[in-house]
């Protein structure tokens, strides 16, 4: 065989891997059971948002196993949550599937999901048709505005962790910034948030740099960013590539306490990323991040520290995406609670007027609001001594 | 001009990834006439296993000797379970076979390591190296450096030694090379061991630089499948010299794009191979003249 076919088989290779890869991992199915209420979730599990996945699968797990200690009271009956997890394999097109498989073949009475902005577009139409209530972990504004009946979500909105940011700005005399995101609709919805306070006069934005979301090296996009002379950078991120972000930053001797993350940066995995050069880095997120040194004065702080004091046992280590998934449960549960009905239609009702004090902050749900958490439950974090802290910024 | 300098530093060291992985598929490419689309699990595995031997606290050269033992393992237990079953010539069956064996052991490590990225602990600790307004990683001078006497030895034994001569033989005609006491079997074996090895040592001191997850094999893989396309797929130091190219032209692109196309840089390595097969089909090395045989 001569070269030419064997690169005319090699790229017909590069298709198929490109198309063909991920695994599937899915747990229990189906099996009617009326001492059981059977809630879907559609995850990241695999793809380049496992990351994520990862975590938001083992916090519904502990809350699971929390809830059915006790079981639920629905009306004289006390019945037991089951999770139905699929993975979503980090693509839009199998959310989708996942999501009719859950309405049409699990008969879930709510979804959990998906974890991600990508993935939460594709599922709404289909919660909607079929009147089942779903909770999004991804921070999307678009995923709740315009309302939609039976979609809602736990991360704070784009806008308004632009707004928690602009705040410390204002703090900092911070006038001129870059912006460092990866190219998907999660890192876009961030670009585009920023690019819309810099027409509206609010902000300087210099420059901005795209990188895939399997980029292993971001020294070329620092240096640009960082030639632009900056006030601070902004990044928009998940890890590994946060951590990246920040090593190369700190290359080019751009000030640790100049960078400015989003939620999405990550907690653990972004320090150990990151290592040294993330000292001083600031993340807007809930103060749950932070859960050693929460004092626990109010009920919903000590909801943040059992989560965090809870989570870090049970897996060696915390997330700052689990406390989005388990709030997704929890406000399904409370819901159903609430209500006093496992029917989809009641927890959409019960959903619509629900206040909670949830492991990543306060939820404010009305017929107008659909989430995600509200601003009062942001902060904006500091990595000091090498793990996340309260900030002056805060 | 200090942009285009660090440019040129990010990509010569990003490619040097791309040329270890890029020198295996080559090497085997050229001995097995087989293109293994599975060089990049062993990057993969190996990366993945020494970081997380770290993060259990095993010593360095303990982990990267473990790494580098259970990579060199897969590595010929694929070759023993896919070269066998190609019916005879057919190269493209046993090209298919790698592409599995590449998602099973993709899945294999998803479902014993997880999802998440692990980290390694540079070699050495320190501030980055700083010249003429470049800046780089210091772990990279461990990467170009093992990368540099890796490539010399397996120059070297090609050129060098009987096996060198064997192997060699065996690329240019199996038939022959059998009559004259060689045993093309044996030859593919040794070829994928050194490939895996070769893979490994990529993977562990890579590591460091890439926080390594289950998901990163296949993407190195294509890379250095490019990279050694457009080096002319069976010639060792093409591979080297289109990783490197491939990496220089990746880090320029995402420096002189603007900001609003800055996304469009992942994929100018598919690029390069397409303007480099039709310019130059038989690779950037070696004479459009003369088909060897």
């Amino acid at each position: 065989m001569s070269t030419r076919h064997w690169v005319a088989a090699g790229l017909a290779a590069v298709v198929t891997l490109s198309v063909g890869t991920g695994c599937a991992k899915e747990q229990s199915s189906g099996g009617d059971d009326s001492s059981q209420i059977v809630i879907g979730a559609d995850l990241e599990l695999s793809g380049p948002a496992a990351v994520q996945g990862e975590a938001y699968q083992r916090a519904l797990k502990m809350v699971q196993a929390d809830i059915n200690k006790t079981g639920i009271k629905v009306g004289d009956k006390t019945k037991k949550v089951k999770l139905v997890i699929r993975d979503n394999k980090s693509d839009p097109a199998e959310s989708l599937t996942v999501a009719k498989s859950l309405i049409n073949n699990d008969h879930v009475a709510a979804i959990v999901g998906a974890g991600a902005s990508p993935t939460t577009m594709p599922m709404i139409p289909v919660a909607e048709k079929a009147k089942i209530p779903m909770i999004s972990m991804g921070s999307s504004g678009a995923i709740v505005n315009p309302v939609q009946k039976y979609v809602f979500k736990t991360p704070g909105n784009t806008d308004v962790i632009g707004n928690v940011m602009m705040k410390a700005f204002a703090k900092k005399k911070i006038k001129k910034i870059a912006v460092l995101s990866v190219d998907n609709p999660y890192g876009e919805a961030g670009l585009k948030e920023w690019q819309a306070l810099d027409k509206a006069g609010k902000i300087d934005l210099v420059t901005n740099q795209k990188f895939s979301d399997s980029v292993k090296d971001l020294s070329v996009q620092a240096t640009k960013v960082t030639a632009a002379k900056p006030d601070a950078v902004v990044v928009w991120a998940i890890p590994p590539q946060s951590g990246l972000a920040a090593k190369a930053l700190r290359q080019k001797k751009f000030p640790g306490d100049k960078v400015y993350y989003d939620t999405g940066a990550g907690s653990e995995l972004f320090v150990k990323g990151a290592g040294a050069a993330s000292e001083g880095s600031y993340m807007v997120h809930s103060r749950v991040l932070a859960g050693n040194e929460i004092t626990a004065t109010t009920p919903a702080a000590q909801t943040e520290k059992n989560f965090f004091t809870e989570y870090s046992a049970k897996y060696g280590g915390f997330s700052g995406f689990a406390p989005m998934a388990a709030d997704a449960l929890n406000l399904i549960v409370a819901a159903i609670k609430k209500g006093g009905s496992a029917d989809p239609q009641d927890i959409q009702k019960s959903l619509e007027n629900l206040s909670y004090d949830g492991a990543f902050g306060t939820y404010q749900f009305s017929p107008t609001n659909h989430g995600g958490v509200s601003e009062s439950s942001l902060t904006v974090l500091q990595v000091k001594n090498g793990t996340w802290s309260l900030s002056d910024l805060g | 001009m200090s942009e285009l300098l660090q440019y040129v530093v990010t990509g010569l060291t990003t490619g040097s990834a791309y040329a270890l992985v890029g020198l295996g598929i080559a090497l085997i490419a050229q001995v097995t006439g087989v293109i293994n689309f599975a060089q990049g699990q062993f990057v993969m595995l190996a990366g993945l296993l020494f970081a997380v031997l770290q993060e259990h606290r095993v010593p360095t050269v303990l982990a990267a000797l473990a790494a580098l033992a259970v990579t060199v393992l897969v590595g010929l237990a694929l070759e023993r379970l896919v070269l066998p079953r190609q019916a005879a010539g057919r190269t493209d069956q046993a090209i298919m076979l790698t592409i599995g064996a590449s998602i099973v052991i993709e899945g294999i490590a998803f479902v014993t390591i997880g999802t998440e990225p692990k980290f390694a602990r540079p070699f050495t600790a320190g501030e980055a190296l700083r010249f003429g307004g470049a800046s780089m990683d210091r772990q990279y001078l461990w990467v170009i450096g093992i990368a540099a006497l890796v490539m010399l030895a397996v120059w070297l034994v090609l050129t060098h030694t009987r096996t060198g001569w064997a192997m060699r033989a065996t690329a240019m005609d199996p038939d022959a090379a059998r009559l004259s006491g060689i045993s093309p079997s044996r030859m593919s074996l040794l070829v994928f061991l050194a490939a895996a090895a070769l893979g490994a040592i990529g993977g562990i001191v890579l590591a460091p630089l890439q926080s390594p997850d289950a998901s990163v094999g296949i993407g190195l893989g294509l890379k250095g499948f490019a990279a050694a396309v457009i080096g002319g797929l069976d010639r060792p130091a093409g591979a080297v010299a289109g990783g490197l190219a491939v990496g220089v032209v990746e880090a320029l692109a995402s420096g002189y794009l603007p900001s609003s196309q800055s996304g469009f840089a992942d994929g100018i390595a598919y690029a390069v191979l397409l303007v480099a097969l039709i310019a130059r089909p038989t690779g950037l090395l070696r004479r459009v003249t003369g088909e060897r045989v």
